[in-house]
């Protein structure tokens, strides 16, 4: 069952739900539009412009959509969690600590990709 | 697109919108000129996750495929107009993702009441100092 149909499922219940099903569906639509700029030229409809420089990688501008896919990455994976059995989510783990001193699907998550 | 990263992800074909881009983009010019500061605080707390999410292995891919991007090349002109150029790199203390997850802690936490009143004596704590 996809995590929208979830979310729609019980949304009458936690007014919360509401939030984070508009925050998952305004991440997704950001996601595949990012997906389809971050491809390899294979997008379906070619890009006028291809042959211009490409932008700087420390540009803010293209941090920030890094950020927002580093963004929608942590949100997909606490809200999968959520959408899970109770008790799917780990406690925190005192030996992980994270930037906050505390394990999170986030810094866990960072942590698996520094270790590739 | 070949690269795992990307793997089960949706892929979209741009046509003309049905609709007005630039009505919507001019939503959004008024929504950075009504919220400045919250708009800046919130583009700085983007940039500052891409930063931390490019020093990961799949954060640099990223950023590369981005950097290159054509498409994102070409939307960096009508973001630059509709934020009218307000925008620029913070410091922000804190990651958007961290906002997250700090919630989905509390919400985990065997504690949760406890918590959720630590909150809010934070806030009525504060009020209290400004208007004694």
């Amino acid at each position: 069952m996809s995590i929208h149909r979830r979310f729609q499922e019980s949304a009458e219940q936690n007014p919360l739900l509401p939030l984070a099903l508009g925050l998952v569906s305004a991440l997704d639509t950001l996601d595949r539009h990012l997906a389809d700029a971050g491809g390899d030229g294979g997008a379906t409809t070619p890009h006028p412009g291809a042959s211009e420089p490409p932008l700087e990688p420390d540009d803010p501008f293209v941090l920030a959509a890094l950020g927002a896919v580093a963004l929608r990455r942590s949100l997909a994976t606490w809200l999968t969690a959520a959408c899970a059995t109770p008790g799917a989510v780990d406690a925190p783990h005192a030996d992980e600590p994270s930037d906050a001193g505390r394990s999170t699907p986030t810094a866990a998550r960072h942590r698996q990709d520094l270790a590739r | 697109m070949s690269d795992a990263l990307l793997e089960g992800l949706p892929r979209i074909a741009l046509r003309t919108p049905a609709g007005d881009p630039v009505a919507v983009l001019r939503r959004l010019q008024h929504v950075f000129l009504a919220h400045p500061i919250a708009a800046q605080a919130a583009f700085a707390a983007l940039v500052a996750e891409g930063r931390r999410f490019a020093e990961t292995a799949a954060g640099q891919r990223w950023q590369h495929r981005l950097a290159r991007s054509p498409l994102l090349r070409r939307a960096r002109a009508p973001w630059d107009a509709a934020t009218l150029w307000l925008l620029e790199e913070g410091s922000p203390e804190v990651l958007p993702s961290s906002y997250v997850d700090a919630l989905f802690a509390v919400a985990q936490s065997p504690a949760l009441e406890p918590l959720i009143e630590r909150l809010m004596r934070g806030v009525l704590d504060e009020v209290a100092h400004e208007h004694p």
